[in-house]
């Protein structure tokens, strides 16, 4: 079920609601868990049914590793954590992975079949969840209680497709503490403003900027010569698309969560107002990077740095050795984890140059930058890097094939036609405003790099896991923020009415949700 | 008008406000002025396209429309109006014959077609097409291209199209009100252009061409006589008691109430059309109901002949000439009927 459907907006969501506050108000907490189990069960099987099948036994196993660790633990459970994480992996290579192989050894003269295989929804997210999981029962920071609060943990809708990546130790705290149904009207409340601005951005924002986006793409997948007005337009308007489409979800998912008094890590903070790629990966998809650095990147880079004291490498080859061999590598699976396509793998590289590039930089200025700051002028310099770097990348991102991406970057250079740039903005007619995306790259932008983010704009309200520590990061230039004010109230009504209406102009599925 | 704004709410306060405020953005948008003709031109790219034509008939031609068709695909391609205008005007009867009909069955669109039609000129028939059974459900393009009043006037009991319509409206009107003041940005034309017009006398065809129906083969035969028992089989009789036919059949017997009031006050004719499809019923399950609005004709002479069908339902060449010929003089008939009593 999508968030942006009007079937989740005005039936299941007041049902899951209704049913969960009756439960808490009639003391039968025993059955909160199973009641949102099911409730989510009831949301994936909107999607396919039988997959439902496949979460339930991901579940199950997973909980079962998650027993096997907690008690091996005396003994040392590292063989069966790697037995966990394999198996995890291994249903999602087979899911996700299987014909994208089987394609690649065709294309090298191999001659294998096998039969499309549909990619389980969430299928990335959960793994990623239930492997950190067992992680963490590993290294004894959490232990697991029933398996009603383990499905809890896994499903809960408003995480369960797209993320955020949520730990156990975060979530089961809320479940399970003595503030589950407090200040009910509160959380509700801020929730539903929550939920009101992502709802606006995916439907109003990102959709109207893909309506610009998705013909030249697909024109250039048919093989249509890209122009230079053109190349930019698809690349900003899809970095539009984007950015308001993952932000949106986010948004939606932290609000939903509220509504039912959970309050969610957040993964989305103005990632596009950083000054280095370093900055953006800590901004775009938070819990994702958090989840990498925690159980991958440190894992890999720990044996490395001991690899590289033994040898006794120099600075530099220590620096190719324990921080840019790895975090290409690392980008490169990130960008395989986004789908079983060139085009990801690629996307996955060009960050992984991006973020080994700017390591090597930031280690060549350390001594300058400990002096001072950088100027103004630098760091304008280094925005404009960061945000150039970004809609490349996102080119590939949204290609369809290698080629496809080329063919976009390809007329994005066609500095022939640099005079025609200035009718992208500047419109001929009146209708041109509408038709093409000048007002819309020109609002998105000011919403972009100038106002508040939806944690900002909620921030005397808690919004978020650990919100002490994102306060001050990315502050907007333009500030405000939601009180209960009659102001407020009617602001709220707008965006949501506005959100609702805009979901029957082309109801269409988050890009997250493919992942 | 700042202090208001800032005034604080407690919760209960705080979330009525949001709940009225979305009412009111809500009966705001559906009351956004715009040009019917650009609701009409909406239409465009879809299978209801002649919609378009049927604005611009009704709007921008000064002919008049005497006898005025208004049903669905049966009766878009089996009434070749141009013919029947031909053959009226060989026994001396000079009437502007036009034929509205678009694809799928719903009264409602017929209601809002002829609400369109009947404020802009008076026939003296009005021939509303009736199939088998009422259908239960609106018309799939009724969302579209009903005014926001009628979407909000809707029948609420046994609507299933209601709710869609409703949720969809505010976007709609919004999308309209733009595209009033800058149609060129969506691809509409401000004006009426003469040029384009498909003109006063149409024939109907030529918005569904149809497939040229070959002489029928045995396979041809067989298919038919397939298709027929399961639209037999298709058809759900009443579910509930006929007391309730008004919960059950509630959209189709309000639309045509609405019809048949919209009439009386214009001083138009009701007249029911019925075009059964191959091996049907003879009439429609619901003549008597219908026979107190108006005559009902029903063309049970086509059902047993696969040589009129190009499909199950559509009739083809030979049907749409039987067709012709039968309501030459069925029209004849009404027409001569209405004069004397007139008189």
């Amino acid at each position: 079920m999508l968030f942006n459907s009007l079937a989740f907006v005005f039936l299941f969501l007041p049902v899951t609601l209704a049913g969960y506050y009756l439960l808490i108000r009639l003391g039968l907490r025993q059955w909160i868990f199973l009641f949102l189990v099911l409730a989510s069960l009831v949301f994936y099987a909107v999607w396919n049914p039988p997959y439902v099948l496949l979460l339930i036994a991901s579940v199950l196993g997973n909980y079962l590793f998650g027993l096997w660790i907690d008690h091996a633990r005396d003994r040392g459970p590292g063989r069966i954590l790697a037995l966990g994480v394999v198996a995890n992996l291994a249903v999602l290579g087979w899911f996700k992975y299987a014909n994208f192989f089987v394609e690649n050894i065709n294309a090298f003269g191999g001659s294998y079949h096998l039969e499309r295989i549909i990619l389980p929804l969430a299928i990335s997210f959960y793994t990623f969840q239930q492997i950190a999981f067992l992680a963490d029962v590993a290294r004894n920071q959490v232990r697991p209680g029933g398996i009603w609060r383990y499905a809890t943990f896994v499903i809960f809708f408003p995480q369960l497709i797209a993320g955020p990546i949520v730990h156990y130790k975060e979530m089961m705290p809320q479940f399970f503490g003595r503030d589950l149904g407090r200040f009910w009207t509160a959380n509700l409340t801020i929730g539903l403003a929550i939920f009101a601005i992502g709802l606006f951005k995916k439907t109003v924002i990102a959709d109207s900027a893909a309506v610009h986006a998705t013909p030249i793409f697909d024109a250039a997948l048919a093989g249509a010569e890209v122009g230079l007005v053109e190349g930019w337009t698809a690349a900003l308007t899809y970095t539009v698309q984007l950015y308001f489409d993952f932000s949106g979800y986010s948004d939606m998912a932290i609000g939903l969560a509220r509504m039912f008094g959970i309050r969610l890590p957040v993964n989305f903070h103005s990632p596009l107002r950083a000054a280095s790629i370093i900055d953006y990966w800590r901004r775009w998809h938070i819990t994702l990077q958090q989840f990498i650095v925690s159980y991958m990147y440190q894992p890999l880079v720990l044996p490395l740095s001991r690899l590289a004291a033994t040898w006794k490498l120099g600075k530099w080859p220590t620096f190719a050795l324990t921080v840019a061999v790895p975090t290409v590598v690392l980008f490169v699976v990130i960008g395989l984890w986004h789908g079983a396509a060139w085009t990801f793998v690629l996307f996955g590289l060009m960050h992984g140059t991006y973020l080994a590039v700017n390591e090597l930089w930031r280690a060549l200025r350390r001594k300058s930058r400990r002096k001072a700051p950088p100027p103004p002028s630098s760091m304008i310099l280094y925005h404009a890097i960061t945000l150039v770097a970004v809609i490349f990348a996102n080119v590939m991102f949204r290609a369809e094939t290698p080629g496809t991406a080329v063919a976009v970057w390809a007329g994005m250079l066609r500095l022939d036609e640099v005079a025609q740039l200035a009718g992208m903005l500047l419109p001929a007619s009146p209708a041109d405003l509408l038709r093409e995306p000048g007002l819309l790259l020109v609002v998105s932008a000011a919403l972009i790099f100038l106002f508040p983010n939806t944690q900002q704009i909620m921030g005397r309200y808690n919004p978020i896991l650990h919100w002490r520590r994102w306060k001050k990061v990315a502050p907007p230039v333009v500030r405000f923020q939601w009180r209960l004010t009659l102001g407020w109230s009617i602001a709220t009504g707008v965006a949501l009415f506005l959100g609702v209406a805009f979901i029957l102009r082309s109801q269409s599925e988050f890009i997250y949700f493919n992942f | 008008m700042a202090m208001p704004l800032r005034k604080p709410l407690r919760l209960p306060g705080f979330l009525a406000g949001v709940g009225l405020t979305m009412l009111a953005c809500y009966f705001a948008a559906a009351a956004l002025p715009h040009d019917g003709y650009i609701r009409y031109q909406a239409m465009s790219g879809t299978i209801f396209e002649r919609v378009r034509w049927a604005y611009e008939r009704t709007h921008f031609d000064d002919a008049p429309v005497d006898i005025a068709f208004i049903g669905s695909s049966r009766t878009a391609r089996g009434v070749i109006s141009t013919d029947l205008e031909a053959r009226l005007a060989a026994q001396g009867i000079d009437k502007r014959i036009v034929n509205f009909s678009i694809p799928a069955a719903g009264f409602d669109i017929r209601y809002a077609l002829a609400r369109e039609l009947l404020s802009q000129k008076t026939p003296d028939l009005l021939v509303i097409s009736v199939v088998e059974q009422f259908p239960r459900l609106g018309h799939q393009a009724f969302g579209e291209l009903a005014t926001s009043a009628e979407v909000l006037g809707s029948p609420w009991i046994v609507n299933a199209t209601l709710p869609e319509n409703l949720a969809r409206l505010p976007l709609r009107q919004l999308q309209l009100a733009a595209a009033s003041q800058l149609p060129e940005a969506f691809g509409y034309r401000r004006n009426f252009d003469s040029g384009a017009y498909a003109g006063t006398s149409v024939d109907p065809r030529i918005f569904n061409p149809g497939k040229k129906a070959g002489p029928k083969t045995a396979e041809d035969i067989e298919a038919l006589e397939r298709e027929s028992r399961f639209r037999r089989r298709s058809i759900t009789q009443p579910i509930l008691p006929d007391a309730l036919g008004w919960v059950e059949f509630g959209i189709p017997r309000t639309y045509l109430r609405r019809i048949a009031r919209l009439a009386e006050d214009h001083g138009v004719q009701i007249v029911f059309l019925h075009l059964p499809f191959y091996g049907g019923y003879p009439e429609p399950f619901e003549r008597a109901w219908l026979e107190q609005y108006g005559p009902v004709l029903t063309a049970d002479f086509l059902a047993g002949d696969p040589l009129h069908y190009n499909d199950v339902a559509h009739a083809s060449e030979l049907g749409a000439a039987r067709i012709t010929n039968w309501l030459t003089d069925e029209l004849a008939r009404l027409l001569k009927e209405r004069e004397t009593s007139s008189e």
